[in-house]
């Protein structure tokens, strides 16, 4: 779709930027929404999100059992064929079993010198908050015993400052999109990927070019208004979306919208861990929460407000959390169509995809 | 006193007449419809091209999948054991012995005895077996033969990103739909077998010399590639389809020893 | 007498009679008047305890609730809520040959069949009216995830409450409080959902009968590592029932201490197996419930197996006086949760308990809890010496079976024990 000279520029340094970023030390890769970054930069290390190799995983094959999904495999993949460089460590949320099941064979097999697994609750509740903010407590404390410096609250709340700008700032662009929109989803969801590897300064910077050379500049989208949801999923697929002619107005994903949601103020005497702990929980639920079923009674609220004409659910094979979560969704929204693709970590540029994909916007339209 | 091995895969049937370590015939048929058949077929061609009579076999030992219904078997010992035994016996310096075999792929680990001492095989589904390779040789309209002369011929590979079989077979055909080489989606399936391969060969630890035995091995092209990826040589028997029955024989030989005391 | 209820089955509308209390009822009176054959008298027992509480469910005026495998069922025992556990009627309708029938419903509304299967027959059965419907799904997080997701689902779908217990993995004091608190939430939820309310003593007497039940399953355990210990593992596993549901009951009690004794008996009597035994083997998992001959293929050609990763009492004593906390204790000391190094501890310490020559993992298809880290287990047991012997296969669904396959694996494992 015909990209200003402009835009072709500003994507090229934001890949410029993450590439200068992947050479850097005190790498610490995370996998799941749920990790909380903030404690990580408060003890000087730089936390980004991993994404798995596309593709076949063979070499991971002989340690994780195929019926894990690909995505978990595709990240083993990528770390014992030390594709990545620099990577001091791994931190990972016991938010399915294929991620707690990861990180035991990173734990084992790779050669990263920290290592710690996350004890999410499935509840958003009082004493689900309380027990998760003793989990961050704990988890500060293990990563300061292991850098070997005394991190203190006080740096804690910086961080946690610096992250809530940025995604307030990425919530800006998610917000009126009820009508026409200029931006498709894409370009959001690769500018959230941006905010999930730089360090917070850098994305700052690169948002600001951004909003003030492009965002305001695009004409309005023509096209079927699709909401895109599902569990982990290749990096092309939403673009994939709007390169067949949708425009993906809204999204529900980790790898998106959801990990924006955190905007809130901490109350008076709050510590720092008991306000990470209530603004994780309190977002819309990965497919693994308990109340992820409940969540999908506002959908239908949403779906109109946004006057969506067809829903693309995604899920990785073998992921069972968006596997229920998508027959729910089935059972639940009658009004909308929803095509649902069943995919590997890979098959994003596949003609199959494309040609789902196309069909279910020519049908819409 | 000859003895006889008989394999019966799911694809070809082989049968090996030993004679005190000596073997007197050696004969693939392929397997056909009915397994029961073609057993009878080459133990017959052997016996003829031994110039023996069925009584005159002390011992029969049958393996494969069709030893279980093998008419005239003493005994019945799994193609694990087999191919070790096979193997081991062309060259006492093997350690490990793959076979990719029409259902089932197997790495056997062996020790300094020709021992077995661990394997793994396939996962229930057939992708890395021989069933795959003909699933994917039939997308392609072409034979196993043609798909390892046309191999070299590429100049790129096509990476076949699916996993599972069903998934890789639609694959294939979009991209032949999208006009890719036939020589370079070939490459790209061998690469997924291979690599299917040696994530099983991990699993149990690549050791001492390595020998690829049934028909797979006489794919030259797979045989390459494995040996590529995984940067070891691989040793293959002048005929790696009859390895099978030729432990089958060599075990019948020790059992009829055993028996005799 | 089984054949024919198979060959019942097999009708159309042979499953019919499962919905219909009066049935379960004939059954209690048959097992009572010995006209079905049991080994043991405590099966005998488990199986007439089986049938009431079935019978209960399917009386459509009482309310229950449906459970997980590792839900804690000492609550509903302690408050007289009968618990129907879908994935024991999915083996059981394995066990009769029509789970075809429920897979197949489930399949034909909802999609893949790469989840687990005993969730997708549980599915089928309640879509095609044969499962009761509950008045709430009961389950916990711990180990199963599919059961939380598929309760969950199930629960929306037909608009009634979802009990989920959280367990977190780290065995910690926060780890133990947020499940008590849990436990508290959901009795408190269940008394309003039933209108049945947790007398006093009640939940200290069901502690009692679990902590008994304990005690009776280490006796039974150590048993089963003497030489003439007659306890088949089909047998062993025949009691599955019991540890899915019966935890907190008088009748599990009672079973177990009965077949205690039972055992103890036919050991005095030095009978010696039939089949000399070649080799010992631990198996990790569940087998399958189908019609297959794996466990009995294996006793035929010498080999036994002498224990299951599933009997093993993994908790400790269990105290009256404090019975949230000690049913709490229990859920967050499961060795198959949490750090996959806790499982293996446990099965380097079964292996050598029971002096066992190999082990055998039985893969359930769709089973991500156990199948997922066995390149570790198989790097561990190597370490030890210990053969290990990987079985994919499924449970429930037997169009995944493959019986060449299996006893290809089965041979070539048992040669290379020789």
């Amino acid at each position: 779709m015909g990209q200003t000279a402009w835009e072709e520029a500003f994507w090229q340094r934001l890949e410029e930027a993450e590439n200068d970023f992947r050479q850097k030390n005190g790498k610490i890769a995370w996998f799941c929404s749920y990790t909380p970054v903030e404690i990580i930069s408060s003890c000087g290390l730089h936390p980004y999100r991993f994404s798995g190799k596309e593709g076949t995983s063979y070499y991971a094959d002989s340690f994780l059992h195929s019926s894990l999904c690909f995505f978990v495999r595709g990240c083993l993949e990528r770390v014992l064929k030390g594709e990545e460089k620099n990577l001091e460590g791994v931190v990972l949320v016991n938010s399915c079993l294929a991620m707690s099941h990861l990180f035991f064979a990173l734990q084992k097999y790779s050669s990263c010198s920290f290592s710690y697994l996350l004890d999410l609750p499935r509840y958003d509740s009082q004493p689900a908050r309380e027990f998760w903010s003793q989990v961050l407590r704990k988890f500060h404390r293990a990563l300061s015993k292991y850098r070997g410096i005394e991190s203190t609250e006080k740096e804690l709340w910086e961080q946690i400052y610096l992250y809530r700008e940025n995604r307030r700032r990425l919530q800006q662009l998610y917000e009126r999109r009820e009508g026409q929109v200029a931006a498709d989803g894409h370009e959001l969801i690769r500018l959230v990927e941006a905010f999930t590897i730089l360090p917070p300064a850098d994305f700052q910077e690169i948002y600001e070019a951004y909003s003030r050379d492009i965002f305001n500049k695009k004409n309005t989208l023509n096209g079927p208004r699709i909401f895109l949801t599902g569990s982990s999923m290749p990096g092309g697929l939403a673009k994939l979306i709007h390169e067949s002619g949708g425009v993906l107005v809204l999204d529900d994903l980790c790898i998106g919208r959801r990990i924006l949601q955190f905007t809130g103020e901490p109350e008076a005497g709050e510590d720092p861990y008991s306000f990470l702990a209530r603004q994780y929980l309190q977002r819309e639920p990965c497919a693994r929460m308990k109340s992820a079923g409940e969540n999908l009674a506002k959908l239908e609220d949403m779906l109109k407000k946004y006057q969506i004409e067809g829903m693309i659910f995604f899920y990785l094979k073998f992921c069972d959390p968006w596997y229920y979560y998508g027959q729910l969704l089935k059972e639940i929204v009658k009004d909308i169509p929803v095509l649902i693709l069943e995919g590997e970590y890979a098959s994003a540029g596949t003609g199959q995809m494309r040609t789902r994909i196309s069909a279910f916007l020519e049908m819409i339209r | 006193m000859p003895v006889a091995g008989v394999d019966i895969g799911s694809l070809s049937t082989e049968v090996v007449i030993l004679e005190k370590g000596k073997i007197l015939a050696g004969i693939i048929v392929s397997t056909g419809a009915n397994s029961k058949v073609a057993a009878e077929k080459a133990m017959q061609m052997a016996l003829e091209k031994s110039g023996l009579a069925r009584d005159n076999l002390q011992y029969i030992i049958a393996t494969g999948y069709g030893r279980v219904s093998a008419p005239f078997a003493h005994e019945k010992v799994t193609e694990i054991t087999c191919h070790g035994r096979g193997a081991f016996s062309l060259d006492s310096g093997v350690r490990t012995v793959i076979d990719i075999g029409g259902q089932d792929s197997k790495v056997i680990r062996l020790n300094s005895r020709g021992k077995v001492v661990d394997f793994v095989m396939n996962e229930k589904c057939a992708a890395g077996t021989g069933r795959f390779l003909e699933v994917m040789a039939h997308a392609l309209e072409m034979d196993l033969a043609e798909m390892s002369r046309l191999a070299p011929l590429a100049r790129k590979t096509v990476t076949i990103s699916s996993m599972c079989t069903v998934f890789a077979e639609s694959e294939v055909v979009s991209l032949i739909a999208e006009g890719y080489p036939r020589e370079e989606i070939v490459k790209g399936i061998i690469t997924s077998i291979v690599e299917r391969t040696v994530s099983m060969a991990n699993r149990v630890g690549v050791e001492g010399t390595l020998m690829m035995t049934g028909g797979v091995a006489k794919n030259a092209a797979i045989v390459k590639a494995l040996q590529e990826s995984l940067g070891i040589k691989i040793t293959v028997p002048q005929e790696p389809q009859v390895v099978g029955a030729l432990g089958a024989a060599l075990l019948a030989e020790e059992g009829l020893e055993k028996k005799e005391g | 007498m089984l054949d024919l209820i198979k060959k019942y089955m097999a009708r159309e509308k042979g499953p019919d009679m499962l919905r219909r209390p009066a049935i379960y009822s004939l059954g209690q009176a048959m097992v009572r008047y010995n006209l079905l054959k049991f080994p043991y008298r405590a099966t005998a027992m488990m199986v007439e305890y089986g049938l009431e509480q079935t019978k209960k469910v399917y009386n459509r005026r009482l309310p229950f609730v449906w459970t997980s495998a590792f839900f804690p069922t000492e609550l509903l025992h302690a408050m007289g809520i009968p618990a129907f556990s879908p994935e024991i009627a999915a083996a059981l309708a394995a066990s009769l040959g029509f789970q075809g029938n429920f897979l197949r419903e489930a399949e034909s509304r909802w999609w893949g069949r790469d989840n687990c299967s005993f969730h997708r027959c549980a599915i089928g059965g309640l879509f095609s009216h044969y499962y009761p419907l509950p008045s709430a799904f009961c389950a916990s997080s711990h180990l199963c995830e599919g059961a939380v997701l598929m309760f969950g689902s199930l629960a929306r779908v037909y608009h009634r409450p979802f009990m989920l217990l959280d367990v977190p993995v780290e065995q910690e004091d926060d780890s133990l409080n947020y499940v008590i608190g849990q436990l508290k939430q959901i009795i408190s939820s269940l008394e309003e959902i039933t209108g049945i309310t947790l007398q006093n003593g009640k939940l200290q007497e069901a502690v009692a009968n679990a902590e008994g039940t304990r005690r009776a399953m280490q006796e039974i355990n150590e048993l089963r590592r003497h030489p003439y210990s007659p306890l088949t593992s089909r047998e062993a596993f025949s009691y599955l029932y019991l540890n899915f549901t019966g935890l907190g009951s008088r009748a599990m009690l009672r079973v177990y201490e009965t077949l205690a004794r039972e055992l103890e008996e036919r050991i005095r009597e030095k009978k010696t197996p039939e089949k000399p035994l070649r080799f010992k083997l631990l198996w990790l998992h569940l087998p399958p419930f189908y019609r297959n001959n794996i466990l009995e293929y294996l006793e035929e050609k010498g080999a036994r197996v002498v224990f299951e990763e599933f009997n093993h009492v993994y908790w400790g004593a269990m105290d009256v006086s404090r019975p949230l906390e000690s049913i709490a204790g229990r859920m967050l000391s499961h060795f198959s949760y949490g750090h996959i190094s806790r499982r293996i501890e446990i099965i380097k310490e079964l292996a050598a308990d029971y002096n066992v020559d190999g082990v055998i993992h039985f893969s359930h298809w769709g089973c991500r809890q156990s199948c997922g880290s066995l390149r570790m287990i198989r790097d561990s047991l190597q370490k030890e010496g210990l053969p290990f012997l990987v079985l994919d296969g499924d449970c429930i669904d037997n169009r995944n079976y493959a019986p060449g396959q299996v006893q290809t694996r089965i041979d070539g494992f048992l040669e290379m024990l020789a």
